[in-house]
């Protein structure tokens, strides 16, 4: 859903790398995605232990 | 007593912050979107306050108690809506100067979708209203009831001896509901979003403080986190809960009815939400402010809010306290943990989280009253004429929300309809959006009947729950698919707004420019008047002020040559002017336009009138930044 999302806005033109203010939405977003999803991950690990 | 003081010194502090703040609030603008100031750590702070509901502590406790650290879930699920809102759904409306939702689907559609918009967005709003004072009535009498010393010292007891004291009335849940009321008309009447925002800044740190601290201190109680994480039973532990079972709380449910419905429905089409980020100095930092939100401070709020109920678990393990009911994990464990003064923090918490979400909805329902209804049939009034009504109409609205809460209080069957007709209008609304910006021949009359077919499709899922079973992911239909009719719901509208699109396509593709995810570049032209100007540049310049310009030169400012090389400037360029200390959060800023000629000396020339609608000050230096 989210991957859908994200793709269909970079088609559409409503993301662009043209616009810098996008360039550091994108990165913000896959930052802290990526923060989000190893704070999950080690939880599960640490609560499976 | 001493938590009594507390809470009552904390209320009046509000009140006086609310009000001071609003004496930056001077126009509509400010009255709606805070004059589209604020920074983003400033949004994001306060949107936290009017997220956290005010039964959160108590429903999320109780959740928390119940079933462990999966009661993160409905508020760790934010992100499935960034990409829309970030992307399409915050530029569009911040780019084209739109007030409301339904002036969006008037906009992309047509004037009788919006009509039909109107309707359903004052009764969800409205019933809103209603439904958190009472809430609140609800919360703290609950309170009172574990501490029957509060009650009587509140005076309760002392009611009983008025010539109008009546049996049938329940005093302990209206009376502090009309006072929370009361004072948050205040503040909202003098300085509506600008006043919203400030407060709700103090409430969110209030509200993650007393959450955070009740877990932090039960925690010490028990030793540390090692007999913590031991007194709780291995299902507890774990960040998701069983994929669909039990019926009443599963993961499967709490990602299509939470993630995929409620936060669609929170930060796309609930008026109050979507006015807070418009309220950002500019759509960077409205989408900081999101970023910062749903992936920060929502899972900070969730453990502020359902924390203590693990605690209360934990607890209760070890033989420290009985919960009992599950309903009273929160306050059980707030009084266990707590000194008292301490304890009417919380009960100050709790308050806090009430009012940061009603001032937020009554703010939105001004904004849906003036922009929606009163501005169309009222056209080229003053800007002072519009502010007026929108300062009645947060009075009326509050009045109104107060009758609402004896007659959801004795006739529980209105607030289920209430309840009832919006969650079957939700998900045709969510795709009418996601088709509105993503398909552009979705035309007026798919929409109309998307909204209507959809709302029907949805209504039969509850008269006949099998249709929903064949995508029911195995859940047990003993709780009637409550959260499974969210997907239902998606499935069944997203077939008939693909199929009334082709029966039915959009031919005017020119009154769509700027309103789909395909032509951002005509918003943004169209904003600035001009073709946006997106060249690298130094972050912000530092300069004295001078209110030496005419006052004809409306927004323009002029800058000197240096600062206008250093931050790639070119004359009818938008800029953000603010005061340089950073604390301020953008409450004492302007935006304006860079003008035809530079500034002669070292300093930064704007009218005195722009001066005064900053809140700057003569003799402290201003900060310069680049918008496009």
């Amino acid at each position: 859903m989210f991957v859908a999302s994200m793709t269909t806005l970079f088609k559409s033109g409503a993301i662009s790398w043209e616009r810098a203010p996008d360039r550091l939405l994108v990165k913000g977003l896959l930052i802290g995605l990526f923060s989000f999803m190893t704070v999950h991950g080690t939880w599960i690990w640490m609560a499976s232990r | 007593m001493l938590d009594i003081i507390v809470v009552i010194l904390y209320l009046f502090g509000i009140v006086f912050i609310g009000t001071v703040a609003g004496k930056f609030s001077t126009t509509t603008s400010d009255f709606f979107f805070g004059g589209q100031r604020f920074t983003w750590w400033l949004v994001g702070m306060s949107c936290v306050a009017t997220l956290v509901g005010s039964y959160s502590f108590i429903q999320y406790s109780e959740v928390g108690y119940s079933h462990g650290m999966p009661s993160l879930g409905p508020y760790t699920n934010e992100w499935f809506v960034l990409p829309i809102f970030l992307g399409a759904w915050l530029p569009i409306f911040y780019y084209n100067r739109l007030e409301s939702v339904p002036e969006y689907f008037e906009k992309r559609f047509s004037w009788g979708v919006r009509q039909v918009v109107i309707g359903f967005l004052l009764l969800y709003l409205i019933g809103y209203v209603g439904v958190n004072l009472l809430t609140i009535g609800v919360a703290l009498k609950g309170i009172m009831a574990n501490d029957p010393q509060l009650a009587s010292a509140l005076g309760f007891e002392a009611l009983k001896s008025l010539p109008f004291y009546s049996e049938t009335v329940d005093y302990q849940i209206i009376v502090p509901a009309i006072l929370v009321a009361v004072l948050s008309a205040i503040y909202l009447h003098s300085g509506g979003q600008t006043s919203v925002i400030i407060t709700d800044l103090v409430q969110g740190f209030l509200l993650l403080f007393v959450g955070l601290g009740v877990v932090g201190l039960g925690i010490h109680s028990l030793g540390g986190f090692e007999p913590f994480f031991s007194g709780l039973p291995d299902g507890h532990k774990f960040p998701f809960a069983h994929f669909n079972d039990p019926p009443k709380f599963h993961f499967v449910g709490d990602f299509w009815n939470d993630a995929a419905v409620g936060s669609f429905a929170f930060y796309i089409i609930n008026q109050g939400i979507l006015m807070r980020f418009l309220s950002a100095r500019s759509v960077t930092d409205g989408r900081k402010a999101m970023v910062f939100v749903a992936l920060f401070m929502m899972p900070l709020a969730a453990i502020s809010v359902g924390g203590a109920g693990w605690v209360g678990k934990a607890l209760e393990t070890h033989g420290y306290v009985t919960v009992g009911d599950p309903k009273e994990a929160f306050i059980t464990v707030a009084k266990f943990v707590t000194l008292p003064g301490v304890y009417g923090m919380v009960v100050a918490a709790v308050v806090a989280a009430l009012m940061s979400t009603l001032d937020t909805l009554i703010t939105a329902i001004c904004a849906v009253v003036v922009n929606d209804i009163i501005r169309p049939r009222v056209p080229g009034q003053s800007d002072e004429y519009y502010l007026k009504i929108a300062k009645q109409a947060a009075v009326v609205v509050t009045v109104f929300g107060l009758c609402l809460i004896p007659v959801f209080n004795q006739f529980a069957s209105i607030y289920q309809a209430l309840s009832h007709f919006t969650s079957i209008l939700i998900p045709p609304l969510i795709i009418v959006v996601i088709f509105g910006v993503f398909v552009r021949k979705f035309s007026a009359t798919g929409a109309l009947w998307t909204l209507i077919l959809g709302g029907v499709a949805v209504q039969m899922s509850v008269w006949f729950p099998q249709l929903i079973t064949p995508i029911a992911h195995g859940v047990d239909p003993s709780e009637n698919y409550s959260f499974m009719r969210a997907l239902y719901g998606l499935l069944s509208t997203s077939i008939i707004a693909t199929i009334m699109t082709f029966l039915a396509p959009e031919r005017d593709m020119e009154k769509l420019a700027g309103l789909t995810a395909y032509d951002l570049d005509t918003a943004l032209f169209r904003f600035k008047g001009s073709d946006p100007n997106f060249e690298k540049s130094g972050a912000r310049v530092e300069l004295d002020v001078c209110q030496s310009l005419p006052e004809g030169d409306g927004d323009n400012i002029r800058l000197p040559r240096s600062a206008l090389d250093e931050l790639a400037l070119k004359p009818g360029d938008m800029i953000y002017v603010t005061d340089t200390r950073w604390w301020w959060g953008g409450l004492r800023s302007v935006h304006a336009r860079v003008a035809e000629t530079e500034a002669e000396g070292d300093k930064v020339e704007m009218t005195e009138s722009m001066f005064q609608r900053g809140g700057f000050y003569p003799d402290l230096k201003l900060a310069v930044e680049k918008v496009f």
